[in-house]
């Protein structure tokens, strides 16, 4: 702790201690807790309280209060646990009375108990402190386990929940610090672990829901910060008591018994396929409600060490609801179900399924674990991908009305899901992720099938036809690389491109822009493939894709911004396309286009998506003609005055491009054969690279970047000016003057006054730069940008000089206020 | 009450209501799909439609059958929910004798007036040169094509009706507004409710003092141009006669409004126009409304709207709506590309048929069908091959099945009656169950020339008691809470409206000394005789009998109640839930016994 911080800090508890202050700001606990934390990171707790014997005195001050303020109290507790989470800290406490009176001898039935933040901070106070046998000890001396398990049924959540963590810490702690090597069985656990067992066994049987919750938490906890063979310890006892609660209708505390098994799961030493944990596990899977085993069956699923023979169970559990909806569908095309046999109970699952809001909860639950599995390619190897993708792709039928179920449950569902944008979007999302299992032509021509329903249908929301413009990328990604599959992606895209010139012209924006993604999407995978592009070019898709440069809603015209770029990339990338032929997309015609959506429009994504595509051009190479440096150099110009700061990014991205591919070239001229050529030789080409660089104001964006006011923006152009430092700049030799941004500031203002002093001739010796270079000190520049730009304003010192004023200027400020 | 269903179709309905004493008819829609049939009436000369073969008849005889539901002249009043509802009032306030009232709101009459004058206009500005009816009999009929030799009773196509005619319909209206309550003769009250569909439309609710009928005809829930719909008093209906709900259940008109603005925006891109065959009122003006906005936004507002109709500049103002945008008159600046609407959708006539003509053949125009009531693969049938584009975007606002089931829900009438064509999904998507009315008990369905007995029975009837004769009551307790009196009085009948008036004094005596015969004497001069309640507990009869002397009594349970058997006596006792008989043919003493031993366990007042 500093010097001015050590002399504030007595003042601090003063004025925190006088009953006279009332703290409004309760924050400031939290900040002072946080700056604690950080001193007892550096500084070992005994000398912290030796030094500042004002804190003593502020615990001392606080216990002797009649009725202190409970944030005042609840601060002190949990202080006092953060001092005497080390032993010594601990034992100074200890020996001024400090821990035994906050923690021990609290009296627990006055008012001050009452309030749930003192309860909850004395158990914060012990779980920071209890790292330690001595605290252990205090702990059963001063019997407070009892009153630590009395709170696990506290009436505050907030109380209960940090008492749950509490007992699994200290059952963990006095296993760890206690415990005997080699344990076989509980009665080998050490006396407070033994208690806190038994009393979470006690509750998990005493059958009251709030209770049994409590206790499955709690050993949730447990299990997740025990090891291998403490788990082992333990599991035949818990095996006994989760039996005992699935043979229970209805099971009780289920939503938590499905992580408790699953925190069993992941421990090695229950991986053998013959272990008991698997029947139990089993058993579950059975029992537990649909809801609730199907997220058991997806945390199964997710493991990595999961026999297979609980794996298929768990996949069964699963798809459960999809099956039940190809099963009574007549559209199942000899694919009358997806599993053999039901494996929960028909009758619940039924029921479930027979009111709205339960099917589609569950359909959903089961659709979206699916597609996670997908995304995590953790679904089995040998699973019928064909029969789960039908019953995706019927589940979307059934909820635009285009699947036949005439049976009596089929048109249950069918009432339940048709316009049900919940379902809609989640079995979207499915198929997309099916996209990355192995599929057939039948499969392909399906699902291009009922995408093109909902891309066409005018009734699609559009956040539903958002879904399924991202399925429909995923498939056209994952068919085009097999040249059996890409017909039908081509008839696909064939049938398509009315569709989307529809959508082009909604009066809807978000239609009009998850086109536009779309179209961008589609042609970036397919842009290698001429006969796909000359399909949409035919259509005059682009054409009115073009149009939309100039639509009312900025996002649209941001995504328009986009589309137009990659389009023109494309056709300047491969002139022999079609897309050439497109008028509008000449260099001369949407240039000036782009150029004056970049100075004139009034939004910001418009212009950043400019930025971007110039960007893009630069990196594909096709900003190479001599004009285009007027283009670079107009862009710079342009965003300079840009008040928008990530345009500013964008930009600093097409600088850094350009000056890397400028020095790329130099560095070509220059490496390995002309290494040794004479010194004046090997300095031309990095004064060309500077004369390339200076056409374009490139240093002069750079360094005014470098003295932005957006933290963001300085920081980056201190990034590509330190990069490239290295080669301008040839001697390394630190120069005497290491300047700041404000001196940097001043020297820009200079130069500017100067240039136009030279009646606009802004040809200055390119040297300027280096020497400016060399002046400034970029690494320390880089240093004070990288911290949080209100570090300055958080500073402990600061802290306390606000708490000191505001709680001791109180009064003053109230008394100006009359 | 009986119903007479003179209209299958849900949308154009025609229903006649027998209630009480009144004969209510519930609208006359005019089904107009039979125009189909006919060619296309072309203002300027098409030498394409005037070349097209003709049909040459073979001669033949028939006779006319005519079959007639009810007599027209007999209905009292007409109820009309909206404009679209009453297109056929002409043919029934001029032809069939109605000597009756209509009921309507202003804005319907104002809005159907204009419907009207266009229909008479657009057809009489066309006259033909002659007009043949020989073809409608039965034998001639079966020789003409398909589908015209499957059409049925064609003896009621109709010569379309003159300006005088409507006019004269027009004058038998009177005007209402929501919620005003109209007494029909004593016996009915009726009152219109705003229904949410169009300017002026209403539902219509039936009442008496103890039954309520509710008519639901075209109801909207969207938030457009009309009053929103009023529910909440369709509440507590015995009976809820509900017609008039969307004919597109799968589209909604959210949706399709985007495809309209979205189909028109992409035709007028590419440089063509766009062509709306409309009525002059209704869903154009949401349309319109719509328009306006959508157009400045994708940056057409250069684009003109012409909305062509005889009738157009009274619409306008009468709807008030956007009427600067809107060029009305057909003028020389007449610019392109550009969006027209105009009449009629059935593009047979009207100055749709010329604008077929003009722009059918280029793939760059489009046709947008917005209006629903005519199917627009036959409305194009006379001008293919059809090189322009045609889109179908039906427009339809009225009541879908899910806000139906949530309605009924809400105001729970006893007994839904329907069209039949709401009771099972459409021909077109059998599987679609969700595509049907939904409700308990199942709603009663009608069809066209079906008579029905609307299933509730008039069970109480307001009866007014005279104060005087109400002093005179001496009501009983004959159990908690309900008192019991008899009463003797004249009931007096007049004009729907029934009195109890208390019976003369009894005359004195005549002076002469003539005695009448008791079967002479007026009722009201009869003493009263005791009435009876109670129920006989069998047991305890049973045992009163054992009591007095009768050993072999026998009991029998019959479905009605109990049989009581003296075997020696040759007696029966039959004790059912109304009525007690004692049978026992040869001691009249023994009866009288029994018998005072029955009342014993009465209660008499």
């Amino acid at each position: 702790m500093d010097a001015e911080c050590s002399q504030l800090l007595p003042l601090v508890c003063g004025v925190l201690v006088d009953s006279r202050q009332l703290v409004k700001d309760d924050s400031i606990y939290e900040k002072l807790l946080d700056w604690f934390k950080t001193l007892l990171n550096a500084a070992p707790p005994e000398m912290l309280l030796e030094e500042n014997q004002c804190l003593v005195g502020l615990f001392k001050q606080v216990l002797n209060m009649g009725d202190p303020d409970p944030n005042l109290l609840a601060f002190a507790m949990r202080l006092v646990g953060m001092f005497a989470a080390q032993e010594a800290g601990y034992k100074y406490l200890q020996g001024k009375d400090v821990v035994q009176n906050m923690f021990g001898e609290c009296n627990y039935n006055n008012d001050t108990w009452k309030d749930a933040s003192v309860r909850r901070s004395w158990i914060q106070g012990l779980l920071c402190m209890v790292q330690h046998k001595q605290a252990l000890v205090f702990l059963q001396q001063c019997g407070l386990i009892e009153v630590m398990l009395s709170l696990l049924n506290d009436s505050s959540l907030f109380v209960a929940s940090a008492g749950n963590d509490l007992a699994a810490h200290i059952f963990l702690m006095s296993a760890t610090l206690e415990g005997k090597a080699g344990s076989r069985c509980i009665s080998d656990l050490p006396d407070v672990a033994q208690t806190i067992f038994r009393y979470l066994e006690k509750i998990l049987t005493s059958g009251a829901p709030q209770s049994v919750t409590q206790s499955l938490k709690a050993l949730i906890t447990i299990f997740k910060g025990s090891v291998d063979t403490l788990a082992d310890v333990l599991w035949p006892r818990i095996s006994e008591l989760v039996k005992s609660l699935l043979n229970q209708k209805p099971v009780n505390g289920s939503p938590h018994l499905e992580g408790l098994l699953l925190t069993f799961a992941r421990f090695q030493t229950f991986c053998s396929a013959d272990h008991d944990l698997w029947i139990v596990v089993k058993q579950a899977l059975k029992e537990l409600s649909p809801l609730q085993a199907g997220s058991l069956a997806f945390g199964l699923l997710s493991l990595k060490q999961c026999p297979q023979d609980v794996r298929i169970q768990s996949l069964c559990v699963l798809l459960h609801p999809l099956d039940c909806i190809l099963r009574v569908s007549e559209d199942s095309f000899g694919q009358p179900s997806l599993l053999d046999e039901p494996v929960c109970d028909p009758i619940t699952v039924q029921n479930l399924m027979s009111t709205k809001t339960s099917c589609t909860g569950l359909l959903c639950q089961c659709l979206n674990h699916l597609t996670d599995l997908c995304d995590k390619g953790c679904l089995l190897e040998n699973i019928p991908d064909q029969s789960i993708l039908h019953s995706v792709v019927l589940v979307l039928k059934v909820c635009i009305g285009q699947s036949v179920c005439t049976s009596p449950a089929g048109s249950q569902f069918s009432r339940f899901l048709i316009g049900c944008l919940r379902v809609q979007r989640s079995a979207l999302d499915s198929i997309g992720a099916l996209s990355v299992r192995p599929l057939s032509q039948e499969d392909l021509e399906k699902t291009y099938k009922v995408l093109a329903a909902y891309l066409e249908n005018p009734e699609t929301d559009p956040t539903v036809l958002k879904k399924a413009f991202q399925a429909s990328v995923k498939w056209l990604q994952a068919s085009h690389t097999s040249a059996e599959h890409q017909e039908a992606s081509h008839s696909f895209l064939q049938g398509l491109c009315p569709v989307l010139m529809k959508r082009l012209c909604s009066p809807c924006w978000e239609v009009r822009d998850s086109t536009l993604e779309f179209i961008t999407h589609f042609l970036n995978i397919l842009k290698e493939h001429n006969e796909y592009l000359q399909v949409v070019s035919l259509s005059g898709l682009l054409q009115l894709a073009l149009n939309l440069l100039k639509d009312q809603e900025s996002y649209v015209r941001a995504s328009a911004v986009t589309c137009t770029g990659l389009i023109a990339s494309i056709a300047y990338t491969n002139p022999t396309t079609t897309f050439s032929s497109i008028e509008d997309l000449n260099k001369e015609a949407l240039v000036p286009a782009l150029i004056d959506i970049l100075c004139q429009d009034t939004e910001g994504f418009p212009r950043r998506a400019v930025v971007k595509v110039f960007t893009d051009w630069l990196q594909n190479g096709h900003l190479t003609e001599i004009h285009d440096t007027e283009l670079v150099s107009r862009v710079l110009e342009v965003t300079l005055s840009d008040l928008d700061w990530e345009v500013k990014m964008n930009a600093l991205e097409l600088a850094h491009g350009y000056i890397t591919q400028t020095l790329e070239v130099n560095n070509f001229q220059s490496c390995p054969y002309t290494a040794g050529l004479p010194m004046i030789k090997k300095m031309l080409p990095i004064e060309d690279t500077l004369r390339k660089c200076e056409q374009v104001g490139l240093f002069q964006f750079l360094l005014s970047c470098l003295c932005d006011c957006d933290r963001p923006v300085a920081l980056k152009a201190c990034e590509i000016l330190l990069s490239v430092k290295p080669r301008l700049c040839e001697e390394s030799t630190v120069a005497s003057e290491q300047h700041r941004r404000d001196w940097l500031e001043g020297r820009l203002r200079h130069l500017h006054i100067s240039a136009h002093a030279d009646n606009g001739n802004t040809e200055l010796d390119s040297k300027w730069v280096t020497e400016l270079l060399k002046k400034i000190d970029l690494d320390g520049i880089k240093c004070s940008l990288s911290k949080s730009s209100d570090y300055l304003q958080e500073t402990p010192l600061s802290l306390l000089q606000d708490i000191t004023a505001t709680l001791c200027g109180g009064e003053e400020q109230d008394a100006d206020c009359y | 009450m009986i119903m007479y269903c003179l209209s299958g179709h849900p949308t154009l309905p025609c229903n006649i209501l027998k209630f009480k004493s009144s004969t209510i008819m519930l609208d006359c829609g005019l089904d107009m799909t039979s125009v189909l049939n006919f060619l296309p009436l072309p203002l300027v000369h098409s030498t394409r439609l005037a070349k097209l073969p003709g049909w040459v008849s073979k001669d033949g005889n028939s006779q006319l059958e005519k079959t007639q539901l009810i007599d027209l002249s007999t209905v009292d009043v007409i109820l009309i929910s909206n404009y679209h509802c009453m297109m056929a009032l002409p043919y029934i306030t001029e032809h069939t004798g109605f000597n009756g009232t209509v009921y309507a709101t202003e804005p319907t009459v104002q809005i159907g007036r204009l419907l009207m004058e266009e229909l008479v206009n657009f057809i009489e500005r066309v006259p033909k040169a002659q007009s043949a009816t020989k073809w409608k009999r039965k034998e001639d009929q079966r020789q003409l094509p398909a589908p015209l030799k499957d059409a049925v009773d064609i003896y009621t196509w109709k010569k379309c009706y003159t300006m005088q005619e409507v006019n004269s319909a027009l004058s038998k209206i009177q005007l209402v507004g929501y919620s005003q309550k109209i007494e029909l003769f004593g016996v009915v009250q009726v009152t219109p409710l705003s229904s949410g569909y169009a300017l002026g439309s209403s539902n219509w609710i039936i009442q008496s003092h103890y039954e309520k009928v509710s008519y639901v005809s075209g109801s909207s829930l969207l938030t457009t141009h009309p009053q929103p719909m009023d529910q909440a008093a369709l509440k507590n209906s015995d009976v809820m006669i509900l017609t008039g709900l969307t004919q597109i259940p799968t589209a909604n008109p959210d949706g399709m409004v985007g495809e309209f603005c979205s189909n028109l925006a992409m035709t007028i891109r590419n440089g063509g126009n766009v062509l709306v065959p409309c009525y002059p009122s209704g869903v154009i003006y949401d349309l319109l409304e719509c328009l306006y906005q959508y157009i400045d936004s994708a940056g057409l507002s250069n684009v003109p709207l012409y909305f062509i109709s005889p009738v157009a500049n009274s619409s306008l103002e009468f709807s008030q709506i956007f009427a600067e945008c809107i060029h009305g008159e057909f003028s020389n600046e007449f610019k392109q590309p550009c969006v027209v609407f105009t009449g009629h959708p059935t593009l047979r006539f009207g100055d749709v048929v010329h604008f077929m003509e003009l722009w059918g053949k280029s793939g760059l125009n489009t046709i947008i069908f917005t209006e629903p009531d005519f199917s627009y693969l036959d409305a194009l049938a006379p001008y293919q091959p059809l090189a322009m584009k045609c889109v179908y975007c039906p427009i339809d606002t009225r009541l879908n099945f899910i806000q139906v089931t949530k309605l009924l829900k809400e105001v729970q009438p006893l007994h839904v009656v329907c069209p039949e064509q709401y009771t099972q999904p459409p021909a077109s998507q059998s599987h679609r169950s969700d595509l049907m009315i939904d409700c308990q008990p199942p709603p009663m369905s009608y069809r066209r020339a079906e008579v029905l007995a609307l299933p509730f029975k008039r069970r109480y009837e307001k009866i007014e008691v005279m104060p005087e004769l109400a002093e005179s009551l001496v009501p009983m307790e004959i159990k908690p809470g309900v008192s019991l009196a008899t009463v003797s009085a004249i009931l007096y009948t007049k004009d729907n409206k029934h009195v109890l008036r208390p019976p003369p004094k009894a005359a004195p005596p005549p002076s002469g000394k003539k005695r009448k015969r008791a079967a002479e004497e007026s009722p009201e001069n009869q003493p009263f005789k005791a009435l009876l309640s109670g129920t006989i507990p069998v047991e305890q009869f049973v045992q009163t009998l054992e009591k007095h002397g009768f050993s072999d009594v026998k009991i029998e349970d019959t479905t009605k109640g109990h049989i009581v058997h003296l075997q020696e006596a040759d007696t029966l006792i039959q004790f059912e839930e109304d009525s007690t008989h004692i049978i026992c043919e040869h001691d009249e003493r023994l009866r009288v016994k029994l018998r005072d031993m029955v009342l014993k366990f009465l209660q008499k007042f």
